[in-house]
């Protein structure tokens, strides 16, 4: 690391600003001044008493540990001494490139977009290093097999040995950045191991396509690809598949189940003379074409329900939503044709959760609406479940209605209602009679 | 009198006798694998959704799409509203003569319940021979895509060309 960092200050030709030379070498002096004072002080103690040693050791490398904890601070700060020597930003690209051996590579450098300002339009030198070499890539009038042009790095062709970690530093006056890349080039036979995997839908039409050609294709107008099935090579003439011309895809008119497998795309790739070939090794899936069945509301059946006022009460809604549990199926609540959430924002009334259910292989789902509770308004409302996935949808109205007066309510309330009437017409007698008294009296008078 | 009242609200609670579960609000969030026609995989580069082929031990580096519906629009519209993470960082692409696609950190299950505010998240879905099409609920007429050519953002472009690929496979995972 402290060898490619010394190379990188050699190769660095661009001129730095000032405060940051004169801050590296502050840097240093105080490094130097810490240093001495650390030894100066050990040697001190060292003098004294023999018992003295350890002590002094532990003194050294506390002041050592402390001085390390330092600059792991700075450089987190991207301050540190590395860091000013070489780039402030460091990153490993997240994705591996898997290539075959003897076939041709590009690796591009990422255009890192740092603090969300996108660099990739402003001009860069950009240099590449093996992590394991010291020496710089160069154009191809050095090596004519590994050679960088641009933003990218060229293997024409890779070799298993080139596998390891590239890295390249994107740099101009003001700003610096490496990435490291890691490369795998696996043999031929591997050429499973690092397919791409791609799904298809059975019975229905569709594509696989061939990745990754971009770098190979730039200013070529024909592009003849050659598709495989495993190892098998697929005519154009059969009505099964259509190779678009001019475009990586290889159509099938209908897709079926026997179709999965590993697919191999094959492209000629001549450069100064040498024709070499690209592959690239698809794994196909074939996933069973869903059943269109539209849900049916299964539950509530009546049309009204009854409620007492000022009751709780849950209606739920269930729905079946057929043997395909891959369809998304929407069940929801609305009262007069709004969102519940809408219309009660206290939450009176609500949709409960979701509950999905599968019966014999069969999916349900079931949304329940809650009434914390019940208020004369409901029965004014239209309530309507509403079930929909992409095939269709179906509706169910239903009303809620006042509990009529049962025959228990009766039964209990008729003794208390007889003592009020025999009370009220005790009552009303003695009234009735005190007003007779009194016209006879004041008729009287 | 009292009596009656009494006898008359115990029947009411009688009544309301189903059984009701502790309140909880339809909050459930799918789980789907979007990827295009040309079976590009979502993947995040830099804080954005990258469409591209992913190989070998990069298909983990795949971005599984949250979504819910979003009940605030007509439900014919088959609104939704999708994010990454488990939910918490949403797509959203508001209101703009040129709208872009952003991130941006929200709680899935409380976008729908935003109303109108939650219209830059929403997206109006389409379905056609096994391929879905995401309009932006805030910019109609402008559809999710990705770039034909591979290892570019998902951005909005107003029709399918050489260049954009509007048609997405969306399936449950």
């Amino acid at each position: 690391m402290v060898e490619r960092m010394q190379n990188h200050r050699f190769q660095d030709t661009f001129p730095r600003s000032s405060s940051h030379f004169l801050w590296e070498r502050m840097h240093g002096f105080f490094f130097a001044l810490v240093t001495c004072t650390m030894c100066a002080s050990a040697f001190k103690l060292q003098q004294g008493k023999s018992t003295g040693k350890g002590m002094a050791l532990v003194v050294l490398f506390s002041i050592s540990l402390s001085f390390s904890l330092m600059c792991l601070a700075n450089s987190n700060d991207k301050m540190s001494l590395i860091h000013i020597e070489n780039c402030p930003d460091h990153t490993m690209f997240f994705q591996y490139y898997y290539e075959l051996h003897g076939e041709p590579v590009v690796l591009k450098c990422p255009s890192p977009r740092y603090k969300h300002v996108d660099f990739s339009a402003l001009t860069h030198n950009i240099t590449w290093y093996k992590n394991d070499s010291k020496t710089m890539i160069l154009g191809r009038d050095e090596d004519p097999r590994i050679w960088a042009k641009g933003d990218a790095l060229w293997f024409l062709p890779a070799r298993q040995e080139d596998s390891g970690v590239y890295i390249c530093t994107r740099r101009n006056n003001s700003y610096c950045a490496e990435v490291s890349i890691q490369l795998t080039v696996v043999q031929k036979a591997a050429a499973r191991d690092i397919a791409y995997p791609q799904i298809l839908f059975t019975f229905t039409s569709g594509k696989i396509v061939c990745p990754n050609l971009w770098e190979f294709t730039i200013n070529r107008t024909n592009m003849e690809l050659q598709w495989y099935k495993d190892a098998l090579l697929l005519e154009d003439d059969s009505e099964k598949f259509v190779f678009l011309k001019e475009s990586s895809s290889l159509f099938f008119t209908s897709v079926l189940p026997t179709d999965s497998g590993y697919y191999t795309c094959k492209m000629a790739f001549p450069y100064e003379g040498v024709t070499y070939e690209i592959t690239r090794t698809i794994k196909l899936q074939t996933v069973e074409q869903e059943k269109r069945i539209t849900p049916i509301i299964v539950y509530p059946t009546q049309k009204t329900t009854t409620a007492a006022l000022g009751s709780k009460m849950t209606l739920p809604c269930k729905v079946f939503a057929g043997p395909n549990s891959k369809v998304y199926t929407d069940v929801e609540w609305l009262a007069n044709d709004t969102t519940i959430d809408m219309v009660y924002k206290q939450n009176r009334v609500m949709e409960g959760e979701r509950q999905e259910t599968t019966e014999n292989g069969e999916n349900f789902i079931e949304v329940p609406l809650i009434f914390k509770s019940v208020e004369e308004v409901d029965f004014y409302t239209d309530f309507k479940c509403l079930a929909q996935n992409r095939y269709g949808s179906q509706v169910l109205p239903t009303r809620v209605k006042q509990e009529a007066v049962g025959l228990p309510w009766y039964i209990a309330t008729i003794p208390v209602a007889l003592a009020c009437v025999i009370l009220a017409g005790i009552c009303i007698q003695k009234r009735w009679k005190q007003r007779t008294d009194k016209g006879y009296t004041i008729a009287k008078v | 009198m009292a009596l009656t009242i009494a006898l008359l609200l115990l029947h009411a609670e009688a009544a309301g006798s189903v059984p009701c579960r502790a309140p909880a609000l339809q909050t459930k969030v799918f789980k789907y694998r979007i990827w295009d026609m040309n079976q590009q995989s979502l993947y995040l580069r830099d804080d954005q959704l990258v469409a591209g082929h992913l190989q070998g031990a990069n298909a983990a580096l795949e971005e599984k799409v949250f979504w819910v519906p979003n009940r605030f629009f007509k439900h014919e519209l088959q609104p939704v509203i999708m994010g990454i993470r488990n939910g918490t960082r949403c797509l959203a692409c508001p209101a703009a003569p040129q709208p872009t696609l952003q991130l941006q950190d929200a709680d899935i299950t409380e976008l729908p319940r935003s109303g109108a505010a939650s219209a830059p998240f929403t997206f109006f879905r389409t379905y056609k021979d096994g391929l879905w099409r995401f309009e932006s609920a805030a910019n109609p007429g402008w559809f999710l895509c990705t770039s034909a050519r591979a290892h570019q953002p998902l951005g909005l472009s107003r029709r399918p060309d050489a260049a954009h690929v509007l048609d997405f496979y969306f399936q449950l995972c």
